[in-house]
């Protein structure tokens, strides 16, 4: 090879670590005019620099140069092209250097964007984004350099995990980066917020898309990780409480609740201190979920290659940032003075019951995601926190939460008192009726169904009766679209969980079963040579009342380079119901293992995801033009 | 500095020092709980004579009880030293077969020499899962009152030999 | 309050009543875990193990033994990590009753300092 694009990769990594250094000028070279230029110009440039680096990986990827142990072991001549370079940031190294070229790229955005900003806010701002950015490449540098070089170059890679290799991989890690990223633009604002010791109007309105930009593609992240779940694994779930899902929830979970503080200090000027604090600790928990998954000190069914030395850096930023942030926060948090109160009927009122509520799910998942490693460590019987736990504690948090979020439109309309007692009462027999009428089998199925009723009914009374103001609407759709989004999404989660039917059955071929209101019957099974795996492909027909419905065709495949076995699920999705079949294991020559899932309105889960990402970028859209 | 921040950096100071423990922690370990408690009763035939065997069948002696199968990989890596440990007269080498077949069982002992004292045969795995085990191999200590003192998963090996099970069963003699 | 109160209401366990076998297996499979697997459940798992046991819970649920029965009887055996619902006990006390601690100490704090 004549140039040798590894090489190129590194330099540009080690400029990019140079650069950083600049960016920190105005605070080593003060009272200098150009210190601000050069800081500004540096962190325009970050973004180009380690973009190249990683374009460089994809390329040693793509030309298979197997001199780079990172390429080595996550890539293999026989992988088909997209996954090559899917293969570039699947594996540890490379995941981390993504998440600094995002990191840069966040910061790209916030220098562009922050002009209107007073200059020393603007300054430290930028400047602890620089030393954030700083700190993760140093990681990347010092722990987890993609290009460092194999002693002796393998003829061929190892493989990447067939888990992996699928749509869902490719976009998932990105998204999710971008969202926990996205935070640390939030984060550095409000930490140099308390530098200022002061967090106006106006910079709460300037923080506000952040904040929806980043949730909004933590929103897409989490719900992709939960459909690659759904059927790459083979179990039909959507959500496990796996400590790694617990990782990404927990920041998910305070952005939300950031998102309506984050309101109230830009409309009014209230909870200016709170707002601050809970910028620092949302991304604190970004932090700490990846520390968790990287460390590989929890067990979970994503399994990373773990090392101490890692682990020991993240900890180390973990402590350093949290600190640091705790205590530019304490030093000036008496400082922040709201300039309305509070009245607990109203918008603000609610909010604050909406952060009370998502904080205590926060610490409850926090909790309950510690208290296994806790135990372990002080040498107590180790214990498993799961499923039940969180149903138990989780949900009853979110029963109040959901029925506030029906309310808000009441709340928000300008009718009088004794219309909305009215139109309260008809919403909610309404709804009670309906889910009465739908959902008899179980309480927590009734709750679920009557609170997505209950806003749906809310969202949909106040945009045909009452808002006939348009440019009212125009501030709210986003809500409105987010709101509708949780309820789809309840809706789904409800009725799949609650109606959903699952059963392990063993068929020969050619015989028929009735599960549900459906007849399966295995059909055939066919051997299929693919380039990197063989696979076994069942074929199973549907049918109801002795009409064809679809042919369902589950695979097992077998991996060449790694012999591992994965199924595949063969999913028949319809809006209504997903009917859900994975092969298990051969019993003799003619009969098989199948898992049949039939389930309900489970489309609803993701869907209602995507209105909440809707909702958050009109938010964005619309709500600055209505500023303006 | 107010008390609410305090409190919290407290908070934060603990947490990071419980998560830099935990990097030094394997998450894989879980102790058992039968530790200390009394061997379970059985009621189960000999591998080879097809005699029954309970309780009484263990000897007034520590005892190595080993869980094995002719199916098990891993079993064949640790099987010199079990028939190294056989050689010592302290302690007594007892094996439970594991969902075996018995002429399969038989033939894997015929080739490679048999270690143990009396063989309980297990076949439906009741046994097993009275002990709580996870797959075969696994390597149990009891004392001379059938409480079980040691537990190890997996191939047993020089160092936890040395290690672990040595002073367990040469001790106070 | 109200919160507090739901919460109370919710954590007393909800699900405690399931009348045939059958679904009593698919509960107790999907509340214990694979102990040799990652992160699953019996349900999810194809594992030897796993298939003993749930085997073993058939068994004991048709000789008439009921869930707490059979958990106690795995948990014995295998600790109670086998056990996604953690017992509520002197040890994992925090575990249960931080979250109701923790959302008054909230709503204490935050009512105090913004409701007028």
């Amino acid at each position: 090879m004549i140039i040798d694009i590894g090489f190129i990769g590194y330099f540009l990594l080690l400029l990019g670590l140079m650069n950083c250094l600049f960016l920190l000028t105005p605070k080593f070279v003060t009272g200098l005019n150009i210190s601000n230029s050069i800081l500004l110009s540096a962190s325009r440039l970050h973004f180009p620099i380690l973009f190249i680096s990683f374009i460089c990986l994809v390329i040693t990827f793509i030309g298979e140069d197997y001199s780079l142990d990172y390429v080595a072991k996550n890539s293999n001549s026989n992988l088909p092209l997209i996954y090559k370079i899917s293969a570039a940031w699947a594996g540890h190294e490379g995941s981390m250097l993504l998440w600094c070229v995002v990191s840069s790229f966040w910061m790209l955005l916030a220098s562009k964007y922050s002009s209107d900003l007073p200059e020393t806010l603007r300054t430290n701002f930028l400047t602890i984004m620089g030393v954030l950015n700083l700190g993760f490449l140093l990681f990347v540098v010092a722990t987890s350099n993609p290009f460092a070089r194999n002693l002796s170059v393998p003829i061929d890679g190892g493989d990447l995990n067939p888990l992996l290799q699928d749509f869902g991989l490719i976009i998932h890690p990105p998204m999710l980066y971008m969202g926990y990223v996205g935070l640390s633009v939030v984060f550095s604002f409000a930490v140099a917020c308390c530098f200022e010791k002061e967090f106006k109007k106006e910079w709460a309105q300037w923080l506000r898309p952040w904040v929806l930009a980043s949730w909004a593609f933590l929103t897409l992240g989490i719900s992709l990780g939960s459909w690659w779940a759904y059927y790459e694994l083979g179990w039909g779930g959507w959500w496990f409480w796996d400590p790694v899902e617990n990782a990404s929830f927990m920041p998910w979970l305070m952005a939300t609740a950031l998102i309506h503080s984050v309101i109230a200090s830009g409309e009014k000027g209230m909870f200016k201190s709170w707002t601050i604090l809970l910028s620092i600790f949302t991304f604190s928990l970004s932090l700490l979920g990846t520390f968790l998954v990287r460390s590989g000190i929890l067990i979970s069914v994503h399994s990373f290659a773990s090392d101490p030395s890692r682990g020991i850096f993240i900890l180390l930023m973990l402590l350093m940032l949290i600190g640091g942030g705790l205590a530019a926060y304490t030093m000036n948090s008496k400082k922040f003075i709201d300039d309305n109160e509070v009245k607990i009927f109203s918008k603000e009122g609610f909010f604050l019951l909406n952060n009370i509520l998502l904080v205590t799910a926060t610490f409850t998942i926090l909790l309950g995601t510690m208290y296994p490693l806790i135990l372990d460590i002080l040498g107590l019987e180790k214990i498993s926190v799961g499923v039940p736990y969180y149903n138990a504690v989780f949900i009853p948090l979110m029963i109040p939460l959901i029925l506030l979020v029906g309310y808000v439109p009441i709340l928000l309309s300008r009718i009088s008192k004794n219309k909305q007692m009215f139109q309260l009462l008809i919403i909610f027999l309404t709804s009670l009726v309906l889910s009465l009428l739908f959902s008899i089998n179980s309480i927590l199925y009734f709750i679920g169904f009557f609170s997505a009723v209950w806003i749906i009914m809310n969202i949909f009374f106040d945009l045909f009766l009452y808002t006939k103001n348009l440019v009212r609407l125009k501030s709210r759709m986003g809500m409105y679209f987010a709101h509708f989004g949780l309820a789809i999404f309840i809706l789904g989660a409800s009725i799949s969980e609650n109606t959903k039917i699952e059963k392990e059955l063993v068929l020969s071929i050619g015989e028929t079963t009735s599960i549900g209101s459906f007849d399966y019957t295995l059909n055939k099974l066919e051997e299929q040579k693919s380039v990197n795996y063989d696979a076994i492909i069942a074929s199973v027909l549907v049918s109801k009342n002795d009409s064809f419905v679809a042919e369902i065709k589950p695979e097992k495949r077998l991996y060449h380079s790694s012999e591992s076995a994965m199924t595949e699920a063969g999913i028949f999705a319809k809006l209504d119901r997903d009917l859900y079949v994975s092969l298990g294991n051969m019993i003799d020559d003619n009969k098989w293992s199948l898992r049949v899932y039939d389930k309900p309105f489970i489309r609803f889960i993701w869907i209602g995801t995507i209105f909440m990402i809707i909702g958050s970028i009109l938010s964005i859209r619309l709500r600055k033009k209505f500023n303006e | 500095m107010n008390k609410n921040t305090f409190i919290l950096t407290a908070i934060v100071g603990l947490m990071c020092l419980f998560l830099f423990k935990g990097l030094y922690n394997d998450p894989k370990k879980i102790q058992s709980p039968l530790i200390g408690k009394q061997f379970p009763q059985f009621k189960l035939n000999d591998l080879y004579l097809e005699i029954p065997l309970d309780n009484t069948s263990f000897i007034d002696k520590k005892t190595i009880v080993n869980v094995w199968a002719s199916w098990c990989l891993e079993c064949e890596r640790e099987h010199s030293h079990l028939v190294k440990l056989s050689r010592n007269d302290d302690f007594d080498l007892v094996g439970i077969n594991y969902k075996d077949q018995k002429d399969d069982a038989i033939g894997w002992l015929g080739m490679r020499g048999n270690p143990y004292r009396i063989i309980i045969s297990d076949q439906s795995g009741d046994l097993a899962l009275d002990l709580g085990v996870y797959g075969v191999p696994e390597t149990y200590i009891i004392d001379e009152n059938q409480t079980i003192l040691f537990k190890h998963i997996g191939p047993i090996n020089n160092t936890i030999i040395e290690n672990d099970m040595m002073p367990l069963l040469v001790k106070n003699k | 309050m109200k919160n507090v109160i739901l919460l109370l209401f919710l954590i007393s366990p909800l699900n405690a009543y399931s009348s045939d076998t059958d679904n009593q297996y698919k509960e107790l499979i999907e509340e214990l875990r694979c102990m040799v697997c990652q992160n699953q459940n019996l349900a999810e798992s194809e594992a030897p193990l796993a298939v003993d046991m749930k085997q073993k819970i058939r068994e004991m649920l048709e000789a008439g033994k009921d869930k707490n029965e059979i958990k106690q009887f795995l948990s014995e055996r295998y600790s109670s990590y086998i056990l996604y619902e953690p017992p509520i006990n002197k040890q994992n006390f925090i575990l249960w009753f931080a979250p109701f601690i923790f959302i008054i100490v909230l709503s204490f704090v935050l009512l105090r300092r913004y409701i007028k």
